[in-house]
C-alpha cells in the first residue's frame, strides 16, 4: 500500500523541460504516478523571485505528500536558485509547521563521469531536509549527465538501462513510505561508458558546440588576464 | 597582492560585520590592496547554465551585470575570501548567485586531476581561496559538509592555496583572526 497520495517534482535547472534533470525528475515522475500517486512539477528558477511566486512555492510544497528536487551540480554545490527556494522554505515552515509526514527524495545530476562528485551537494540536501522537518527518503546521483542532455530517459536506450531500473526500484520503495534501496542508488550511479571514452566524446562536443558558433578558435581566450 | 572579499550575508548582522571589518583591517595592515563587496547590495543574475561562456563568447558570461564585472575581479586577485554563514552546511544563496558566475573562467575541456575528472583551467595565474563560514552554534555535522565543499570547489577553480575557517556566532574572533592570518601567510608565501 502507498504512503503518499500525491508527490511534487521540483526542477532546479535554469534549462527548464529540456534539462537533464527534467528529464530524470520526469522519468520518476511518470513512474510514481504509475503506482497510483497524483503528481505535480514545477520549476523552482519561476518561483524565488517575486513574493507572490514564492507563496505559489510554499503552497506546492505545503500540499505535497512527497517531494523530489532534481537539480544539476553547480560548482559541487546547488544552483542557487535552488538554495534560495531552500532558504525560503526552511524560513516559512520555522513559522508555521506542516503537521503531515512529508517526505523527500533528491535526484541530481552532473556533467562529470562520476557520481560521487554530488555527494557533498546529496549531504547539503539531506540537512535542509532534517531541518526543514521532512522526512528524507535518500539522494540519488547521476554521473554523465551529458549523455542524457535532456533527452527522455526512454529514448536513451540500452546505455541508460541502469538509470531507469534504478529508478523503477525506487519508484517502488518511496511510494510505499521506505528509504531508497542501496541498490537503486548503486545501479544510478554505475559510470554509463568509460571515463576516458566519456572525457573523449566530452571534449569533442564542446569543440563542435564551439564550432557552430564560429568560436572554435577563440575557446581557450583569456580576456580578463591582460590588465594582470 | 589583490584580494577580492565577497561579503554573503544575508542580512545586516552587527556581530557579523565586526568580524567582516576586522578581516578587512588585518589585510590592511599587511600591505593588501582590497575589494570588498556586499553582495546583498549588488545585482548578479543567476547562471543559466547555457555554457555560452565556453562554445559562444569564450571566457565572458552573456549577462552584461555585476556578475561579469566579478568573475574579472576574481581572475585579477590573488586571493578571494567569501564570507558566508553557512547554510544547511553549504554556502548562502548569495554567495553562490557569485559562484556559480565564474565558470567562464574555466574551461570546458575535461582533464583527470587527483584521479578525478574536472574542468582545465583557462587562466595560469589563480586566486587562493579562503571561505569563512559562519555558524550560530556549534555543528560538526554541517562544518564536515561545509569544509568538504570548500575543498572540492578549490580543486575545480585550481586554488593554489584553500582554507575553510569557522566562526561560531557569540564567541571571540581571536581565534579566527590567528587561524586567518596563518592562511594569509601561507598565500603570500605562495605568490
Amino acid at each position: 500500500m502507498n504512503q503518499y497520495k500525491n508527490v511534487l517534482l521540483l526542477v532546479g535547472s535554469p534549462k527548464g523541460e529540456g534539462s537533464t534533470s527534467a528529464s530524470l525528475g520526469n522519468y520518476l515522475l511518470h513512474k510514481l504516478e504509475e503506482l497510483g500517486l497524483s503528481s505535480e512539477k514545477s520549476f523552482i528558477h519561476r518561483l524565488v523571485n517575486r513574493q507572490e511566486k514564492q507563496k505559489e512555492l510554499f503552497s506546492l510544497v505545503d500540499k505535497a505528500d512527497l517531494i523530489i528536487l532534481s537539480f544539476p551540480l553547480y560548482v559541487d554545490s546547488l544552483p542557487a536558485p535552488v538554495i534560495k527556494a531552500m532558504e525560503l522554505i526552511n524560513e516559512e515552515r520555522a513559522l508555521s509547521k506542516n503537521s503531515k509526514t512529508q517526505g523527500f527524495v533528491a535526484l541530481s545530476n552532473c556533467g562529470f563521469p562520476e557520481a560521487f562528485q554530488i555527494n557533498t551537494a546529496l549531504e547539503i540536501c539531506r540537512i535542509f531536509a532534517k531541518e526543514s522537518g521532512f522526512d528524507w527518503k535518500g539522494g540519488i546521483a547521476f554521473g554523465g549527465g551529458g549523455a542524457v542532455n535532456g533527452i527522455p530517459l526512454e529514448e536513451r536506450g540500452g546505455m541508460v538501462r541502469n538509470v531507469r531500473k534504478g529508478l523503477d526500484i525506487a519508484a517502488e520503495a518511496i511510494a510505499k513510505g521506505k528509504d531508497i534501496p542501496q541498490e537503486a542508488l548503486d545501479l544510478i550511479s554505475k559510470k554509463i561508458i568509460p571515463i576516458t571514452l566519456y572525457k573523449m566524446m566530452g571534449n569533442l562536443g564542446w569543440r563542435f558546440q564551439a564550432r557552430k558558433f564560429g568560436a572554435r578558435k577563440r575557446m581557450k581566450n583569456k580576456p580578463y588576464s591582460s590588465q594582470l | 597582492m589583490k584580494a577580492l572579499l565577497l561579503n554573503g550575508s544575508i542580512k545586516e548582522d552587527s556581530e557579523i560585520d565586526a568580524l567582516y571589518d576586522s578581516i578587512i583591517s588585518e589585510l590592511e595592515n599587511k600591505g593588501w590592496e582590497i575589494e570588498s563587496i556586499i553582495l546583498r547590495d549588488v545585482n548578479v543574475a543567476p547562471c543559466q547554465g547555457c555554457f555560452e561562456c565556453w562554445v559562444k563568447t569564450p571566457g565572458e558570461c552573456k549577462i552584461d551585470d555585476a556578475g561579469r564585472e566579478l568573475a574579472k575581479k576574481m581572475v585579477q586577485s590573488d586571493l578571494i575570501i567569501h564570507f558566508t554563514p553557512i547554510t544547511f552546511g553549504g554556502y548562502s544563496s548569495e554567495i553562490k548567485r557569485v559562484i556559480d558566475r565564474f565558470i567562464p573562467t574555466i574551461l570546458p575541456f575535461f582533464t583527470k586531476r587527483d584521479g578525478e575528472i574536472h574542468h582545465t583551467y583557462r587562466y595560469e595565474h589563480r586566486a587562493s581561496i579562503i571561505v569563512i563560514g559562519i555558524l550560530p552554534r556549534p555543528d560538526s555535522e554541517k562544518e564536515t559538509v561545509f569544509k568538504t565543499l570548500v575543498h572540492r570547489n578549490s580543486l575545480n577553480m585550481g586554488a593554489p592555496i584553500h582554507e575553510a575557517l569557522i566562526y561560531v556566532k557569540q564567541e571571540t574572533d581571536g581565534k579566527l583572526l590567528s587561524e586567518f592570518n596563518k592562511v594569509l601567510k601561507k598565500v603570500e608565501g605562495s605568490a
